[in-house]
């Protein structure tokens, strides 16, 4: 039975060598350029002893049409590449996996996804809401970052601009002098916010959720009070909140026309101004 | 002059068409989301690509009135720019009312008629005109100036019957790609030439000619299978749109997307239109696509079209139309009432700037954000009707909607039996008949997903499925096939109750004997032949266009926007006789008379020759005098009969045809 043949330990000691010494998994040959003639009787004894290390859990492999094997440490440190990759900014898992790819060289790709699922589990890694699309954000971070937002925004500017000739340079000192009238983020202690506080949290997080709102975009009043679910959680505060702003002419709300087509939850989705006028979106004003 | 004598300058309310020449434009108004859209068109004159802006703005704020100071800023800039330099773009307006399997043939519909109507500088030109003309100058193919060349080339082209070697030349010089077919490129030639004006532009709009209509155009028949028929209408759109050059490109302006939407779980719609412009963005260049929706679409928007599509709708600019400002609104009425010389010369008597009005009595209809144009302006116009009568008002006399609504579909059904054509009938069935059934109980859900091949409408009943087949093509192979996939369908799947409709004008005569073969194998199988009549068809045609209208909050009643679900339970109450017809004829547990082929072959002869005797028909047709009498008076409602006993038949057109 090949469990009963002793470990060739001097082999061994040259495979968990090689393995330590080296930055990603190694495959079978490599391995066996690594050991001496001397310390193996035939090659054909390698696989055998790797599958011992395995089962005596020293080292860990990838089954494939070519093998790999790697020591339990380096999963850690391709964990923290992991971390490290999503440390300067949320990314889409797309764009996570084609981040990995090139750094986590030898990982076979089934291998280098149970390792970010193990992050999530582990929550060292959690999933955050998109700024465009469906597929939701990898972070290192536990709650939105609005710094986070504000960067991937940007980034996305730069990328759709460049076709038109516009360079980073001009985009960011556009989004330098569009963003200047705006406050610096409150710091939010707790939930009693006095008015100017709310107000200022509201278009801080508009243009969280709509980097495009700067210019006039809409930003929809269902996904702004989910969003600031935990900071406004009473109805009646967020809807004054927004009718004060379009009061005083720094927002544009804009009214549902066929209200009596909704249901009572999608109208409490909206904001109510008690004169029969119900508002589903909004913008800043120039 | 006194008040009374002057006309209300609030009289009409905002823009309903981007064609119209807006009467009173504030510049500073939406000056920020109009200063997008120039951008955008200096930025497809700039670089050969396409790009994109979508506007967002509340019903009534001003969406359509946007466009058309656009479409009127294009076209004063080439003006000032004159002869050589820069030249008005292309403007193509699509209101889209339309289902998804359609809306290429709906896109292309829209694009030919705008091609083909009068715009711009050069004297009574149309749009297609102008383009090949610049073309034909750009590529130095026409010496001297382009009208007289082509007054000179349509002279010759009258007298010879010779095709147009410039435009044949530039066709191979521009057209490396090879989008350009052969069919289209002699369409084109006849358009420019002046020649078979009418039976080019319905080729171009996709109408299905007979062979002898080909044959003048000097044209080869073309596959007309649905699969077929919406590829054509796809290719098409892009070859024209390959013709826009930086100098004259071709702004394409998307309103009413919200119709696309049978009820607001339905995506079908707002996929197809997300594709459409992903894909006119990859494969058009110097192009804008100008998509204008609610803001209320939005989320709708978001949920269903795919993230990439949605990017390409934006690509450039989402651009908001946000309700006016007090200042706004106090420059809008001023300006209206300055427009008149009369009341312009009264007003500066009164220190007031906005006599005869009253800022309270105008703030009524204001919000915390302030007001659309639309309200604005119907506000204005009652408080200055108020005014002219010596008496002030604090609330205008609320509006009778079951009247307005009445009116509102009258004039369109009156609009649709004018314009009533069979080639129109497909997209009123698959628009229209989903709308109909979801208003009589929603028992009866659209499926939109694995539609077998063939189905125009696949319907989910408590009954079980629904397919209902449109086989409105002229007898051919593109019937047969059609029929044949029924066909294969009834075989496969016997439980779907199967609904064939064809246009009561299209008779299937007796040379189309396998059409009719295989019509009768279908019939065998328990399918039903319905044939709704031309008023049905209006019927319902006004029926989607209200709901459309609806739908994009453009039922503007006195400046209020008549909410979708009022129009809804409106219609609900008020359905139309002969709507009702067609829910009869549809629903499981009528029986359908089977079609009766000689009263076809009847028809068939009058839509050939539209007055024939009796004697004549019988002698044609091989059957006796009072066979044929007892057949006509069988049909009554389409065959008209003369004389006593009848002597004379005649084919039956509805009222508004006749007009």
């Amino acid at each position: 039975m090949p469990n009963d043949q002793p470990l060739h330990s001097e082999a061994a000691d040259f495979v968990l060598r090689a393995l330590n010494q080296s930055a990603q998994p190694l495959n079978v040959t490599k391995l066996g350029k690594a050991i001496p003639k001397s310390a193996l009787k035939s090659k054909k004894d390698l696989p055998e002893l790797l599958k011992q290390l395995v089962k005596a859990g020293q080292i860990r492999s990838h089954k494939a049409r070519s093998s790999v094997y790697w020591l339990p440490s380096l999963e850690e440190q391709a964990s923290a590449k992991i971390l490290e990759a999503l440390s300067e900014v949320p990314l889409k898992q797309t764009e996570l996996k084609n981040k990995l790819r090139s750094l986590l060289l030898g990982w076979p790709p089934s291998r280098r996804d149970e390792m970010l699922m193990r992050l999530i589990k582990e929550k060292r890694v959690y999933k955050l809401p998109p700024l465009t699309g469906k597929a939701k954000l990898l972070s290192v971070h536990a709650e939105p970052m609005s710094q986070d937002y504000v960067k991937l925004a940007l980034r996305l500017v730069v990328v759709r601009l460049k076709p038109l000739g516009f360079t980073a340079e001009q985009v960011m000192d556009a989004a330098r002098e569009a963003l200047k009238p705006l406050p610096a983020p409150p710091v939010i202690s707790s939930p009693q916010h006095d008015d100017a506080n709310l107000e200022r949290l509201i278009l801080e997080r508009m243009l969280q959720l709509n980097p495009s709102a700067a210019t006039g975009a809409p930003v929809q009043l269902s996904e702004l009070r989910h969003a600031l679910r935990s900071e406004i959680a009473d109805k009646d505060i967020f809807d004054q909140a927004i009718l004060r702003l379009a009061e005083q002419g720094r927002v544009a709300a804009h009214r549902h026309d066929y209200v009596g087509s909704l249901s009572q939850e999608e109208r409490d989705a909206l904001v109510f101004d008690g004169r029969g006028n119900y508002f589903i979106g909004i913008t800043l004003r120039a | 002059m006194s008040l009374g004598a002057i006309i209300n300058p609030f009289h009409s309310s905002v823009v309903s068409d981007p064609w119209e020449s807006p009467e009173t434009d504030v510049v500073s108004v939406h000056q920020s989301a109009f200063e997008r859209c120039c951008e955008a068109v200096a930025a497809i004159r700039a670089r050969s690509h396409t790009t994109s802006a979508l506007v967002y703005g509340e019903a009534g704020s001003g969406k359509t009135h946007l466009l058309a100071r656009l479409r009127a800023h294009i076209a004063r800039e080439a003006e000032a720019d004159g002869p050589g330099g820069m030249q008005e773009a292309i403007f193509v307006s699509v209101r889209l009312h339309t289902s998804a399997r359609m809306i290429w043939r709906h896109l292309r519909d829209c694009l030919i008629v705008d091609l083909l109507r009068q715009s711009g500088a050069g004297a009574g030109a149309t749009q297609l005109e102008r383009l090949l003309l610049s073309l034909l100058n750009r590529h130095g193919l026409i010496n001297g100036d382009d009208h007289l060349w082509l007054a000179q080339r349509r002279q010759e082209a009258r007298r010879d019957n010779l095709p147009c070697r410039e435009l044949e030349e530039l066709f191979d010089r521009i057209d490396s790609a090879g989008r350009l077919s052969y069919n289209l490129r002699v369409v084109l030639g006849h358009l420019l030439m002046g020649r078979h004006r009418g039976l080019a532009g319905a080729w171009l709009r996709g109408e299905s000619l007979p062979e002898t209509a080909l044959q003048k155009l000097e044209i080869m028949p073309e596959q007309d299978g649905d699969d077929e028929l919406e590829e054509q209408a796809h290719q098409l759109v892009i070859a024209l749109s390959s013709l826009a050059t930086a100098e004259l490109p071709f702004v394409f302006c998307f309103d009413q997307v919200e119709a696309l939407q049978l009820d607001p779980r339905d995506a079908s719609g707002l996929i197809a239109f997300g594709q459409m412009i992903s894909a006119l963005h990859a494969e058009t260049k110097h192009t804008l696509l100008i998509s204008c929706v609610q803001a209320v679409l939005l989320g709708a928007l978001k949920q269903f079209v795919r993230d990439a599509d949605l990017d390409r709708m934006r690509e450039l600019a989402g651009v908001s139309l946000n309700p006016l400002t007090w200042d706004e609104s106090q420059q809008l009425i001023k300006a209206r009432m300055d427009a008149l010389p009369e009341l312009r010369r009264l007003r500066a008597a009164h220190p007031d700037p906005l006599w005869p009005l009253r800022e309270a009595e105008i703030k009524t209809v204001f919000t915390a954000s302030g007001c659309t144009a639309r309200r604005l302006i119907a506000r204005c116009a009652d408080l200055f009707e108020a005014q002219r009568g010596g008496e002030s008002v604090a609330t205008p006399a609320a509006p009778v909607v079951e009247v307005f609504l009445n009116q509102a579909l009258e004039e369109r059904r009156r609009k649709a039996l004018e314009s009533s054509e069979p080639t129109q009938t497909s997209q009123i069935i698959t628009h229209g008949l989903p709308s109909l059934l979801y208003l009589t109980g929603n028992r009866w859900r659209q499926q939109s997903q694995n539609v077998p091949v063939g189905v125009d409408l696949l319907l989910e009943s408590p009954e079980g499925n629904v397919a209902i087949g449109v086989c409105n093509n002229r007898p051919g192979p593109g019937l047969v096939r059609k029929l044949d996939q029924l066909h294969r369908l009834a075989k496969d799947e016997p439980a779907t109750k199967m609904i064939l409709l064809r246009d009561s004008r299209l008779p299937i005569g007796a040379t189309a004997t396998k059409t009719r073969a295989l019509r009768e194998q279908l019939l065998q199988k328990g399918a039903r032949w319905v044939e709704p009549s031309v008023e049905a068809l209006a019927a319902l045609d006004a029926l989607r266009r209200l709901l459309s209208d609806a739908k994009s909050g453009e039922l503007d009643n006195r400046g209020d926007t008549i909410e979708l679900k009022t129009v809804q339970d409106w219609l609900t109450q008020n359905l139309a006789v002969e709507l009702k017809d067609i829910l009869n004829e549809l629903l499981p547990g009528e029986v359908a008379p089977p079609p009766e082929e000689f009263y076809e072959e009847i028809a068939e002869l009058l839509g050939r020759q539209h007055v024939v005797s009796v004697a004549h028909v019988a002698a044609l047709l091989n059957k006796e005098s009072d066979e044929v009498e007892a057949c006509a008076q069988r049909h009554s409602e389409r065959i008209g009969v003369l004389g006593e006993p009848p002597l004379v038949l005649f084919r039956l057109v509805g009222e508004g045809l006749a007009a």
